[in-house]
């Protein structure tokens, strides 16, 4: 039973000057994501990865077509549908225990009940030790882990991720991806993780959904047959590294053609 | 000062609430540096600050002395710095039959600042809620803005005689005025701030499963403070300006009626002394607004 459908999906920004042309940001998407499928998003920038994932997560309307969760149209955001920001964009003035709190309170659990939660799954993302920090104490790294937290606590079975680590080094980007997989592991989600950079979406998702720009639409999806569980040594995998190969072509090719078309 | 954020239209709001939020929260030392290091290295030792923090005020008890006791200035009826020491003094801690306002120094500092207290209380609390719901509503916005622009011209000072007339002399008035001050300043703070929040931390929220009322209060309200504690902070030097206008003319009490009465008595040393409290006093507000604003706000102090 599919989770998440979008059916003819297009959004047509209105120009914000006067004579300015609408940017049509999304054309005749269709997607239909499987309970549970770990789902990447795979795309050059300005190609519509963030407004279809603002789409599912209710924050955006189509202008045409349908978005449908558990075959119900998504109307606005809710705390069934995680969203992980590119920017972490925890509350500032709350601690790192208050931000992962912040949910189950809206919910009218007291302080001391949640408290126990709240220190589980800030020791999930390893940020126990910094519990009655401000985000503005973090690192980077550490305040998209807080965000990561934040969204667990609520157990969401869907959670939306627009490229969460794009702005973090190499290596804490590895530990990032690998804590990921590892609470995916645990408890499955449905998760649709937008991201450009090829070997992520490989480590990390059953499906890629190649996406290409002006207008953005969903050029091809790619099944990642590799095994499970998966950890970074599964790049230097044969079939990793056949696929990043067809991967690259289809993006560079597509690349091209749009620079030859402009 | 406040002319200048009084008088850009509502679209350059959100721009202006992004750049006082920054002056807000910093006091003139950690504006010189964002972290611990460079504003130890970068900040002057306190002798020295405190050295050239008094040159002016020395070089001007100097020049005040000298002109008032030569007599060459305001037909010399200008009182002497030490004249009007000697005035504060007897003022605060005179006895009766050394004059007239001996010994109500307290009593006229605490009926402004109870004045200014109520007064600011009254306006702030009004412009921060007024200015949310300005902020998150368009309806809201469109109905009351036109209506404060079109007030906010109108100086307090034009107020007076229609205050006098609704609220007779007293407290009332005072307080009236005091808080109409408050208001507009508060108000544009609170409506710049909050639009400029909103946004990113609005949908953090509502995905988190705030509902409106939830995300209004945990969120765009305190998102909004550090913008809303610069507004505070302007208005309260204004309600100290409200409140001598309004008590020299409409009260029989406080700062601004020993200012008036000094002056209709030709006791000028007490004009003197009178305008040292006053001055005194919004300072004194002012730097326990910062204290408030520094120990609440800590978050907003990094431009992160
Ligand atoms: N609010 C908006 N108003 C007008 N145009 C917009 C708006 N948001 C996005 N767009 C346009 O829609 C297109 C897709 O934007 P989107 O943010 O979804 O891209 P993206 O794939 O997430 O890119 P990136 O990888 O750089 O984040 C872009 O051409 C952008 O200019
Ligand atoms: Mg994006």
């Amino acid at each position: 039973m599919p989770n998440i459908t979008v059916r003819g999906a297009e959004v047509k920004f209105p120009g914000t000057k006067k004579h300015s042309e609408p940017v049509l940001a999304l054309s005749d998407v269709n997607l239909s994501i499987p309970d549970q499928q770990f789902v990447c998003l795979l795309g050059p920038s300005g190609c519509g990865k963030s407004t279809l994932l603002n789409l599912i997560a209710g924050f955006l309307e189509p202008t045409d077509g349908e978005v449908l969760v558990d075959d119900e149209p998504v109307a606005g955001p809710g705390p069934e549908r995680g969203v992980v920001f590119q920017s972490a964009n925890v509350f500032p003035w709350l601690t790192c225990a208050q931000n992962v709190a912040f949910g189950p309170k809206l919910r009218g659990k007291s302080k001391a009940e949640v408290a126990e939660q709240v220190d589980h799954y800030l020791e999930r993302v390893g940020l126990l030790p910094f519990k009655d920090r401000l985000p503005m104490e973090l690192s980077g790294g550490m305040r998209q882990r807080l965000s990561l937290a934040r969204v667990l606590i609520n157990d969401p079975p869907i959670l939306l991720m627009d490229e969460p680590f794009g702005a973090l080094d190499a290596q804490t980007r590895i530990i990032m991806q690998e804590l990921l997989l590892e609470l995916w592991e645990r408890d499955r989600k449905t998760v649709i993780f937008v991201t450009h950079d090829i070997d992520e979406a490989l480590l990390l998702a059953d499906r890629v959904y190649v996406m290409s720009t002006r207008p953005g639409r969903i050029l091809d999806h790619v099944d990642v047959p590799l095994a499970r569980p998966r950890n970074y040594q599964v790049s230097n995998d044969k079939a990793f590294r056949d696929l990043r190969q067809s991967l690259f072509e289809q993006l560079h090719d597509d690349a091209a053609h749009s620079a030859n078309v402009a | 000062m406040t002319g200048m954020t009084q008088r850009r239209s509502a679209n350059s709001e959100a721009a202006i609430g992004n750049r006082t939020r920054a002056i807000a929260t910093m006091s003139p030392g950690e504006a010189r540096g964002q972290n611990k290091k460079l504003k130890r290295s970068g900040s002057m030792p306190w002798w020295q600050r405190f050295g050239l923090a008094v040159i002016l005020p020395v070089l001007f008890v100097i020049v005040w002395q000298y002109v008032a006791s030569t007599g060459s200035f305001g037909g010399g009826m200008l009182p002497t710095f030490t004249d009007s020491v000697e005035a504060l003094r007897v003022w605060m801690f005179g006895q009766a039959g050394d004059s007239y306002f001996a010994g109500g120094w307290l009593a006229s500092l605490g009926a402004s600042a109870l004045r200014v207290f109520s007064g600011f209380s009254i306006g702030a609390v009004l412009a921060i809620t007024l200015g949310l719901f300005s902020g998150v509503s368009q309806n809201v916005r469109g109905m009351v803005d036109p209506f404060i622009t079109i007030l906010r011209p109108i100086s307090v000072t034009a107020w007076v005689p229609m205050a006098l007339i609704i609220f007779g002399i007293g407290y009332a008035p005072a307080i009236f005025l005091t808080a109409l001050g408050t208001f507009f300043p508060v108000y544009v703070a609170t409506l710049a701030g909050v639009r400029y929040s909103e946004g990113s931390l609005v949908h953090a929220a509502r995905m988190l499963g705030a509902n409106k009322r939830q995300t209004l209060l945990r969120v765009t309200l305190p998102a909004t403070l550090p913008s809303i504690a610069t507004g505070m902070r302007v208005a309260a030097g204004i309600a100290w300006t409200c409140v001598v206008v309004a008590e020299m003319l409409g009260a029989k009490s406080g700062l601004g009626y020993t200012l008036i009465l000094a002056y209709n008595q030709f006791q000028f040393d007490y004009i003197a002394a009178a305008m040292a409290s006053i001055g005194a006093a919004g300072y004194l507000t002012d730097k326990l607004i910062e204290q408030l604003i520094q120990r609440r706000l800590r978050w907003a102090m990094t431009t992160s």
